[in-house]
């Protein structure tokens, strides 16, 4: 009885230790964690699968879990030959030593439109081979607010007398603490992120701190404590809803709400930013999603191949008509302009700021959101909190990259 | 006979539940003890080595030195208030749920379980709506009430400046750490509750009625049969939700995400230790500097929990 117990405890253990490599079957990996563009994919793969005879495993990985999952799998040889997700893992994943730059082969040429490759670009060398971007705009209700104000200052003044007619219906509603829906108005005042030395990031060279921010954070102040236009307790999905019900005249808002719009039954226009009162052009962030390699690829010569269909015009085209993201390659945009909608929103990310993909932009993100929220519920005046806040990030870059 | 049988046969059986005692967790904390001491981050993911006690002097002398004195205190009243409170309400309820006079216990009881059936994760977020300033039910019921304004005038003869309705609960100090802790009571009575009726139904009821024809009052009963003989059953408990609570990330993280925010300072006003520590070096990718944290949490911890037995004497019955 004790040698049956003690042969079957060693064919267990034997057996867990084989099945770490039976993952290894003989079909590129490619993992993602894409939602709503999953079903196209899929479809995708296996009109490449027919065409070339190469086998690929795809698995659908929680996008808040993929990167982490990647980290810790690739080094040790579990992870796929291909990974797609945002620009700013880009950044992680290669200083991490994970990511083989974009091979020849694939390199996104001249018909990919410059701000995509310009994210996705990382110390010199592009680690990912953009899919579709993504950015904000203004959603306006077209039937609150008939005509597309002219300066952001026209805006204010309209939604705030929509809202003095009306006061259950937000003239102009978005989280304004959240970095990501104020970077618009930053960057019309000239503010950056991470700056630029010899045509790489310099992650030293932060910009929010300058004369151009003081007054781009003024400015949001201004729409909480002076307009009353939104309260503390302002969030993105809040403005969605009440976009939806018709409760909001204009919200920022990007491409992944366009399907709930159009089945809410709102009358609605995407409309770029208009310039602000000092003239600027607001810059919302651009986030690039695309194909990046796995250093340790097991199957590399097979996965370019994919890269190379994933990424190509018909197959952009396909997943940008499921999620509402505009494609990244000339000859797909010239095929979505039917849909004004996702035309709008190409448009608007072209004259984009590209997010950084460099690391340290993550030292940036948690001190500015509560620098925001300090100045515009007016407890902290906005050059004095910048200034601290721009100190504080510093430190953290600093701590980062030592 | 049954002597020689059993040589090394009862470590066998052991051995899978041991196995997967020391890979699932003893391995990996003695992991992460060791990356403590290294400089394991995003800039060192391949290469990183040993830099001994760099990472705790950086916790203890970092230019945030102040802030890690302000969050320890709040996150140690946090705690402590998470377990009085919900204990105090899952006693209380237990209390009442006990008396074999209740009509409909059952169904009391199911209600009162189902904050414990719901994932955290669901309810958090469900308690972040209600409590929203401006659409959010609590704050709706408060001004269809007229309560607003009687709570924000009471409250306002303690505070410096008057209280603005509609309250912001999340968004206040003050308003916020009540609003956390009320919502952490929420998700954590059901268990206290539990825990207080299995004990109650073991203490017999003939104790109860003895009591009662030497003429005691409930108040006394309460006092000198309930308490004394709750209490070796409760103390353990109270111990491991004190830690538990001491690290609960998700009330706090999804709930206001550590704000409102602070002037001068990277913490917010509801971010306890763990919240903060992940702001600081799990955001960062400073995996070693996290580990760092953890260990110093895991010390606070002890020690907290080491006096509390030492003065409740938690474990005197047992032994």
């Amino acid at each position: 009885m004790r040698r049956l117990l003690l042969v079957f405890a060693l064919l267990l253990c034997a057996s867990v230790g084989c099945s770490s490599t039976t993952g290894q079957a003989d079909a590129v990996r490619l993992w993602t964690g894409l939602d709503a563009e999953y079903p196209v994919i899929e479809k995708v793969v296996a009109d490449f699968q027919q065409r070339t005879g190469i086998q690929v495993r795809m698995l659908k990985v929680p996008f808040e879990q993929l990167r982490n999952k990647f980290l810790i799998a690739a080094p040790a040889d579990l992870g796929p030959d291909l990974v797609i997700g945002p620009q700013d893992w880009v950044g992680v994943l290669a200083t991490a030593g994970q990511l083989e730059p974009i091979p020849q082969e694939v390199l996104p040429g001249e018909d990919f439109v410059p701000v995509s490759v310009q994210a996705v670009t990382f110390q010199g060398q592009v680690y990912s081979v953009p899919l579709f971007m993504e950015c904000n705009a203004l959603f306006r209700n077209t039937t609150l607010m008939p005509e597309r104000p002219r300066s952001i200052p026209d805006l204010v003044a309209r939604a705030t007398a929509i809202q003095q007619a009306d006061p259950s219906i937000k003239g102009f509603y978005f989280d304004l603490q959240e970095p990501y829906f104020a970077w618009p108005f930053f960057s019309a005042e000239g503010a950056w992120l991470l700056g630029e030395k010899d045509g790489r990031t310099d992650p030293f060279d932060v910009g929010i701190n300058n004369p151009g921010s003081v007054r781009a954070a003024e400015f949001l102040r201004s729409l909480r404590m002076e307009h009353h236009l939104i309260p503390p307790g302002a969030s993105e999905n809040i403005s969605r809803t009440l976009f939806q019900e018709g409760r909001a005249a204009v919200i920022i808002n990007g491409p992944w709400m366009l399907k709930d719009a159009k089945a809410a039954g709102v009358p609605y226009a995407v409309d770029p930013f208009p310039p602000t009162a000092s003239g600027g052009q607001p810059r919302p962030l651009v986030g690039v999603q695309g194909i990046m390699l796995n250093r340790r690829a097991a199957h590399r010569t097979e996965a370019l191949k994919l890269i190379d269909h994933l990424a190509s015009v018909d197959s952009t085209v396909a997943i940008s008509q499921a999620s509402g993201r505009p494609p990244v390659r000339r000859g797909a945009l010239e095929r979505i302009q039917n849909d004004p909608d996702i035309a709008t929103f190409a448009m608007i990310a072209e004259q984009g700021t590209p997010m950084p993909s460099h690391p340290a932009v993550n030292a940036i993100w948690v001190p500015l959101k509560s620098a925001l929220e300090l100045i515009t519920t007016g407890k902290s005046p906005a050059d004095v909190e910048l200034s601290a806040t721009d100190e504080r990030i510093r430190q953290k870059i600093q701590l980062m990259l030592e | 006979m049954r002597e020689r049988d059993s040589g090394g046969l009862p470590y066998l059986y052991l051995a899978p539940a041991l196995l997967l005692l020391a890979f699932l967790s003893l391995l990996p904390n003695l992991y992460s003890v060791w990356l403590a001491f290294t400089n394991y981050s995003l800039n060192h993911y391949s290469d990183y080595s040993f830099v001994g006690l760099r990472n705790f002097a950086r916790i203890l002398q970092g230019p945030e030195a102040a802030t890690f004195a302000r969050v320890f205190a709040w996150t140690v009243v946090w705690a402590g208030a998470s377990v009085l409170l919900s204990l105090g309400l899952g006693l209380f309820l237990a209390i009442l749920l006990n008396n074999s006079h209740l009509k409909g216990r059952t169904f009391y009881r199911t209600i009162f379980i189902l904050p414990w059936a719901i994932p955290a994760f669901i309810s958090v977020m469900m308690w972040q709506g209600l409590l929203n300033t401006e659409f959010g039910a609590i704050n709706l019921l408060l001004a269809n009430l007229g309560l607003d304004q009687a709570l924000a005038a009471v409250v306002g003869l303690f505070t410096k400046d008057p209280v603005a309705t509609p309250i912001a609960w999340l968004n206040t100090p003050g308003w916020s750490h009540i609003a956390v802790l009320a919502v952490n009571v929420w998700l954590a009575f059901p268990f206290q509750l539990t825990t207080c009726l299995g004990a109650l139904q073991s203490v017999p009821s003939d104790v109860y009625e003895a009591a009662s024809v030497d003429g005691a009052t409930a108040g006394l009963q309460f006092r000198r049969i309930t308490v004394p003989l709750l209490r070796s059953a409760l103390l353990p408990v109270l111990l491991s939700s004190f830690a538990f609570n001491f690290n609960q990330f998700a009330a706090i993280y999804l709930l206001t995400a550590g704000g409102p925010a602070v002037p001068g300072s990277e913490a917010g006003a509801t971010d306890i230790l763990i919240t903060y520590s992940y702001k600081l070096a799990f955001n960062l990718f400073q995996y070693g500097m996290a580990c760092a944290y953890a260990i110093f949490i895991f010390i606070l911890v002890a020690t907290l929990s080491g006096v509390n037995f030492k003065l409740t004497g938690a474990f005197e019955d047992a032994n």
